[in-house]
């Protein structure tokens, strides 16, 4: 009755861990997942499509001075990012992209709002 | 404060041996209890680093991993951590009995420890019903830790003291009638002598149903899992534990592996041959059964679920105190009689 647990038990301790050891060790992730917003500064036309089509009323346009004058980009509070893509779809010229990484915790809630200049790749 | 129970637990060894004359200086079993005392606060060091791995291990994580090499030292960490923080006490406690309390039962433990002889040549403490006065004290543990889920003034502490008495009473009457047939058995009480009756053959194979009741009912004396109602984190917080602050907890924590050590020992004494070994030396041999019972009671706690208060009083008196009476008949009609 107890002796077949404890033998899954035993048999067991030399089983692979499920666990990585996060950050030296990653896990590979699935094709369809998506995480972190990478924005394309130099193609994007400030339509403001992907401001409006935003679930959680993430993003908000901001204008960041470039070489050929002030524009408006998106700026994204992530830590309400839903991640559900319809922002890049809806991007005419698929500038705003969602990428695989991850790794974007941090200890001060202010530095989940990203800056055009910080979603560059 | 752990120094203080070595040190007091070291007192009464070295009072009570030469009361009963089988020590000649008192010197000699002070610097062998703290030897001794070292040893046990190395293994509860060791062993809490063991457990944290071995059951990580089970679950498929890693365990701690980041302090020291493969996190050795993330228990001294939490050592310190815990020494860092406030001392207080509850404003309804018995302050005198709830602060006596957990020191008391650490010397205790290592008391009845010191009792226990470790290889032929260091027998500070050989006395003649040693068997008899190891498992009497070994009683007042449950009674002690009742002293002080009462004391805390918390209503979770009460409750775990109450389980206390539960338990002691479950577990107490087959606990002693196994004892009763290794005495019967060995022909004495001695430690020496029973682990010299086990030279030829193992007591774990001439009363292997004396065995597994000694086992459960020691699992539920050192209260591991499945036996470990009176702690009980989901139900009662920390039961006796709940109210008392850090630095005691830390000596609360070194109790624990204590009680796991002494009860391994006592397994390892009374039914796998003690000291008795080929080749290597006799204190290798009692430590090596002592590590390898105490890893199989953390693969038990790994595997096992805890078990219900009123369920342990019915497996108690229903199947451990008719299989311990069966033992003794089985053991007196084949071995004695």
């Amino acid at each position: 009755m107890i002796l077949k647990p404890l033998m899954e038990s035993v048999k067991s301790l030399g089983d692979e861990c499920f666990t990585v050891e996060f950050p030296e060790n990653r896990e590979s992730l699935d094709d369809r997942e998506r995480y972190m917003l990478r924005l394309d500064m130099d193609t994007c036309i400030s339509c403001s499509a992907c401001e409006r089509i935003c679930p959680n009323k993430t993003i908000t346009m901001v204008e960041v001075i470039t070489e050929l004058g002030t524009k408006l980009m998106p700026q994204i509070g992530i830590e309400r990012c839903l991640f559900c893509g319809l922002c890049e779809e809806v991007c005419p010229p698929k500038c705003l992209t969602l990428t695989k990484g991850y790794d974007f915790e941090a200890y001060d809630k202010r530095k989940f709002i990203k800056r055009p200049e910080e979603l560059q790749g | 404060m752990l120094t203080g129970s070595v040190l007091v637990a070291a007192w009464f060894v070295s009072n009570l041996l030469l009361l009963s004359g089988t020590a000649a200086d008192a010197f000699d079993v002070f610097v062998y209890a703290v030897a001794v005392s070292l040893l046990i606060i190395a293994f509860d060091y060791l062993f809490g680093w063991v457990e944290r791995k071995t059951i990580a291990k089970i679950q498929k994580r890693h365990g701690s991993t980041y302090v020291g090499k493969y996190g050795i030292l993330q228990n001294l960490a939490d050592f310190v951590k815990l020494l860092s923080k406030e001392h207080s006490v509850p404003r309804n406690a018995d302050k005198a009995l709830f602060l006596i309390t957990i020191p008391l039962m650490l010397s205790l433990s290592l008391f009845l420890i010191f009792l226990l002889p470790f290889s032929p040549g260091i027998v500070e403490s050989n006395i003649g019903l040693g068997m008899l006065v190891v498992f009497v004290l070994l009683s007042f543990l449950p009674l002690i830790i009742f002293s002080n889920g009462f004391s805390s003034g918390n209503k979770f502490a009460a409750i775990s003291a109450q389980r206390s008495v539960v338990m002691l009473i479950s577990y107490e009457i087959p606990l002693i009638l196994v004892l009763a047939s290794v005495g019967a058995l060995a022909n004495s009480y001695n430690i020496a002598g029973i682990i010299g009756a086990q030279s030829q053959w193992w007591f774990v194979l001439m009363m292997p149903i004396g065995f597994v009741v000694f086992f459960i009912a020691m699992l539920a004396e050192m209260e591991r899992p499945p036996f470990d109602m009176r702690e009980a984190d989901s139900e009662l917080i920390a039961g006796w534990l709940t109210d008392v602050s850090a630095p005691y907890y830390t000596l609360a924590l070194f109790l624990d592996y204590t009680r796991m050590f002494l009860g391994s020992l006592l397994i390892a004494i009374l039914f796998f041959g003690g000291w008795n070994g080929p080749m290597l030396p006799p204190i290798f041999w009692l430590l090596l059964k002592t590590f390898l019972i105490s890893f199989f009671i953390v693969i038990v706690r790994a595997t096992t679920v805890r078990m219900r208060v009123d369920r342990l009083l019915r497996f108690g008196w229903v199947w451990l105190l008719p299989l311990s009476v069966l033992n003794l008949i089985v053991t007196y009609i084949l071995f004695i009689g």
